[in-house]
């Protein structure tokens, strides 16, 4: 009873920690892109927010944010002492989704950029599609490698069927 | 009856004996998965005789013989009330079959044994493939194999198929038996109804002309039942008027319900027996679907999932898309400007290789999105998005299925269409297609921006966001008046099973992604290829000396001729004919202006001409925003329309009532802007 | 259970019923009770899609899901 009141702590602080870190990098990117589409619609070369390296994006943003209200939730219902594994797993797996996606962004990226020289990739550096990858990553790997047995299924040798 | 022929069929490729199976299942239990597994890519696809179900063969060399497995669409039960069971039910009563093979989801047995009673009732050969034992034992259930396959009276082979554990087993089974007659289930039922069958059994067997291998139970029950198929079967076997009339009257609808109950009851004693169920809780899918159905989180989960697989696939298939333009561009160029037999050139140059450039310059995002699709719903979260989406779907005519369709239409509407086969209702279906012109897709992208980006400066991304509500308004609209008129009914119940979720394996996406994108090479490529020829052809004649797309060639002449159509929209024959070459695919339409107006094909040389030409002003590019929007956006959705409704008779009726809804609208805001003089 | 007769959709998540009969007939009934909604069958309400419709609920092991209007036809004890 002892150590599953431990587990469920362990996860409860692990919860709100990962929300509160994805909470600050998704407001920052909204009220960043906010700023940048109204800057773009103005056509307001000179504006502050083009002068930080890489361009923000509000949807990104967005979808940061409803990774950390996942998480977010899944803190509340522990304190309500209830099961919250869902919320863990499908947070996780959701940054885990994404840092794939940024992966592949990356990669395709570098490929229109050097090896096609699109004209859309004049301002673009590699930064600005890897920075999201070195934002995102920590927490999810972390509560990848913590929480493996809650996430994923285990990957038994199904004795029943060897012999 | 038998399915079984009694001869062996000798005659094969290789000498050794044929064995045909059918492969039959619930949806869910991974039976396309085996089916992979079994054959590999040795597949036929096609279709089942009269209907757009889709019929998959393939073939297996075994030990000593070969199989020929047909697999049979996914399906619960097999009392043939829709199109899926009545298609597996004739298969297996008329395909001379050998052996069935079940796959059952071991961890749902109960409900799948509900299959395998009707198959057992129809006397086919059964073979039980017990898959997904893995997940049985995560859920700490377990089976005794022996005794279920006592119980059922059928072989029972455990199997992973995902892992291709069983597979050999699974074969071996199938030649051990598939000369055995297997006696068909005797499931007993109430004393009432086992009168009324032993009645009408005893009427069967006075008939001549039932044919030998129809089990005369079977039938009897299926009389009891009212089944409506019988009826056919009886004319069929000239049976007397007043006979077949007897028959039908002991049908009555309580023995239905009576009959499932018993069958059910019959199952779970044979579960009593042989499966031991672990502590029955929450399990890890039902944790998770609290989260993804959840009140406040479950839209936007659902929306951020729904954004991702954008994003996937547009990062995927732009650099694909990108070379295939580059070297078909390069290409065309180099047959125009290097073959100087005249028209030879240009038709090799502009025709041919320019239409192949048109078509295939779509197969990245089309892959990209099937792939995408089925890892989504390998996972399971296809399920749950149309769960989620389900009620606002009705509210407009829809059902929750058509919710995927209308938002991959945002990128192409051909493999849009094409995923509405998983509507299930016809109705629902027709709707969905048939709105789905209306989500404005990626091709239409470029027009937009060239002209809200010359005419509205600031405002264009609000004129653009704009346009694409507008195309939502008008598929919602269509979708209410549809159910209103021509597809009157209530949208089909949403009895839907949420299957546990799985880790998608890559490797049944990618067939499922080739599967899928091959019949858009195969279909839709025909029929643009021959539109964008068609358009050639008008805008290289007359033979000789005019430029192509030019003031003097017959597409001009059509534009002219079309022009006073369009005058009220404030088109004049320039922009007609970019709208008729946009009927092929709409990404032509800023090339055909260039080719017209001028500006030596560089995007910046379009802009500047525009900008000079009198022609074009705000107003009438608003007008023409709109048209292009609701207009038929390409020869491809034509092709994939006619495919996926199998009818001539819709496929026009979308054309032309799109035509009309464009060219309304467009009126609308031209006349309007101009009455209310916004300076425009 | 306090043995107390309703309908499917009147049930809260979490509750568990005992299937009596299907009050309704036709099609819907047989594709109902086909799907393993026959007499006596236990059946949990597992969680209500985000605008209260339609709801997921379990029984013989798998997890179905019914609009209210199709859950409305199934009689239970509770």
């Amino acid at each position: 009873m002892e150590m599953l009141k431990n587990t469920s702590n362990n996860m409860k602080t692990s919860l709100l920690a990962g929300s509160l870190i994805f909470l600050v990098v998704a407001i920052t990117e909204v009220i960043l892109g906010a700023f940048k589409i109204y800057a773009d619609s103005k056509e307001l070369e000179e504006h502050w927010v083009n002068a930080i390296p890489f361009p923000p994006g509000i949807f990104t943003g967005l979808a940061i944010l409803i990774v950390s209200l996942v998480w977010l939730v899944g803190y509340f219902v522990i304190k309500k002492d209830q099961n919250a594994n869902g919320y863990l797993s499908v947070g996780t797996i959701l940054a885990l989704g994404f840092i794939l996606l940024f992966i592949l962004i990356l990669i395709t990226d570098i490929f229109n950029a050097y090896a096609l020289g699109l004209e859309d990739y004049e301002n673009w550096t590699v930064l600005a599609s890897l920075r999201w990858i070195i934002f995102l990553s920590p927490i999810p790997m972390f509560f990848t490698i913590k929480y493996r047995d809650l996430i994923f299924t285990r990957k038994k040798k199904t004795s029943a069927l060897q012999s | 009856m038998s399915v079984k022929t009694k001869k062996v069929k000798e005659m094969t490729l290789d000498d050794k004996r044929v064995i045909e199976v059918a492969l039959a299942g619930n949806p869910n239990t991974g039976k396309s998965t085996l089916f992979n597994a079994l054959t590999g890519l040795r597949q036929k696809i096609g279709n089942w005789p009269g209907v757009t179900v889709e019929k998959k063969e393939g073939k297996k060399r075994c030990d000593g013989f070969n199989l020929i497995i047909t697999d049979l669409p996914g399906t619960y039960s097999l009392s043939a009330y829709s199109l899926d069971e009545k298609i597996a039910r004739s298969f297996i009563i008329e395909g001379k079959l050998d052996v069935v093979v079940q796959i059952i989801d071991a961890s749902n047995l109960e409900r799948n044994l509900y299959l395998t009673t009707m198959l057992r009732e129809l006397g086919a050969n059964v073979v039980i493939a017990l898959n997904m034992m893995d997940l049985l034992e995560e859920s700490s259930s377990s089976i005794d194999v022996n005794k279920l396959s006592k119980e059922m009276g059928v072989p029972v082979v455990p199997m992973i198929a995902s892992s291709r554990i069983g597979i050999d087993d699974l074969e071996n089974t199938i030649e051990s038996i598939y000369q055995k007659e297997q006696k068909p289930i005797r499931i007993t039922y109430s004393k009432e109804i086992e009168e009324v069958l032993a009645n009408v059994q005893e009427i069967l067997m006075s008939i001549p002309s039932i044919p030998s291998d129809f089990d005369s139970r079977w039938l009897a029950i299926q009389i009891i039942q009212n089944d409506p198929e019988i009826l056919t079967f009886l004319k069929n076997w000239n049976v007397n008027k007043t006979i077949i009339e007897k028959l039908l009257s002991f049908g009555r609808e309580d023995y239905e319900a009576e009959i499932i109950d018993t069958k059910y009851e019959f199952i779970t004693n044979v579960t009593s027996k042989a499966l031991k169920r672990g502590e029955e809780k929450l399990t890890r899918s039902d944790l998770v679907d609290k989260v993804v159905t959840h009140k406040w989180l479950g839209i936007p989960i659902f929306l951020i999932v729904m954004w991702g697989a954008f994003q996937f696939v547009f990062a995927i298939s732009v650099p694909f898309m990108e070379l295939i333009d580059m070297l078909f561009g390069w290409l065309a160029g180099l047959l125009v400007d290097n073959i100087n037999i005249g028209w030879l050139g240009s038709l090799l140059g502009d025709g041919i290789v320019g239409g192949l450039g048109a078509v295939l310059i779509f197969v990245p995002p089309i892959f990209a999105m099937f792939f995408i699709l089925s890892v989504l719903e390998d996972s399971g979260y296809l399920a749950r998005a149309a769960f989620v989406m389900d009620k606002i779907m009705v509210k407009f005519g829809l059902h929750g299925h058509s919710f995927i369709p209308m938002l991959l239409g945002f990128g192409c509407n051909v493999p849009a269409i094409m995923s509405t086969r998983s509507l299930k209702n016809n109705k629902d279906r027709m709707i969905t297609i048939l709105i789905n012109p209306f989500m404005s897709c990626g091709a239409r992208m470029p027009v937009f921006i060239l002209f809200a980006g010359l005419f509205f400066g600031a405002a264009a991304g609000t004129v653009i966001f704009a346009l694409y509500i507008l195309g939502i308004v008008v598929a919602i609209f269509t979708a209410i008046l549809l159910r209103k008129t021509f597809f009157k009914g209530k949208s089909a119940p949403f009895i839907m099973e949420l299957p546990p979720y799985h880790t998608p394996k890559l490797r049944s996406a990618t067939v499922a992604m080739w599967d899928k994108g091959k019949m858009y090479l195969k279909k839709a490529g025909t029929i643009i290829l021959i539109g964008v020829m068609f358009v050639w052809f008008l805008a290289a004649m007359p033979f000789g000396g005019v430029e192509y797309g030019g003031p003097d060639t017959w597409l001009a002449a059509v534009g002219t001729f079309f022009e006073p159509i369009f005058r009220p929209l404030g088109f004049d024959w320039r922009i007609v004919v970019a709208l008729i070459v946009g009927f092929v695919a709409k990404e032509l339409v800023v090339g055909a202006l260039g080719t017209i107006v001028g500006g030596g094909g560089s995007e910046e040389g379009i802009k500047d001409a525009i900008l000079a030409d009198e022609g074009f002003y705000p107003l009438n590019s608003l007008s023409l925003m709109v048209f292009t929007l609701l207009y038929v956006p390409c020869a491809a959705v034509i092709g994939v329309m006619r495919k996926e409704t199998g009818s001539w008779r819709w496929t026009i009726f979308a054309v032309v009532y799109s035509t009309v809804i464009a060219w309304l609208f467009a009126l609308v805001v031209f006349q309007l802007g101009s009455l209310m003089n916004l300076g425009l | 259970m306090s043995n107390k007769v309703t309908k499917l959709d009147q049930l809260e998540i979490g509750d568990i019923a005992k299937v009596i009969t299907i009050d309704v007939s036709g099609e819907l009934r047989r594709r109902l009770m086909e799907m393993g909604l026959t007499r006596g069958t236990l059946i949990e309400v597992i969680g209500k899609a985000p605008l209260g419709d339609p709801i997921e609920y379990k029984f013989k092991g798998y997890n179905l899901s019914l609009r209210k209007e199709e859950a409305n036809k199934v009689v239970v004890e509770h």
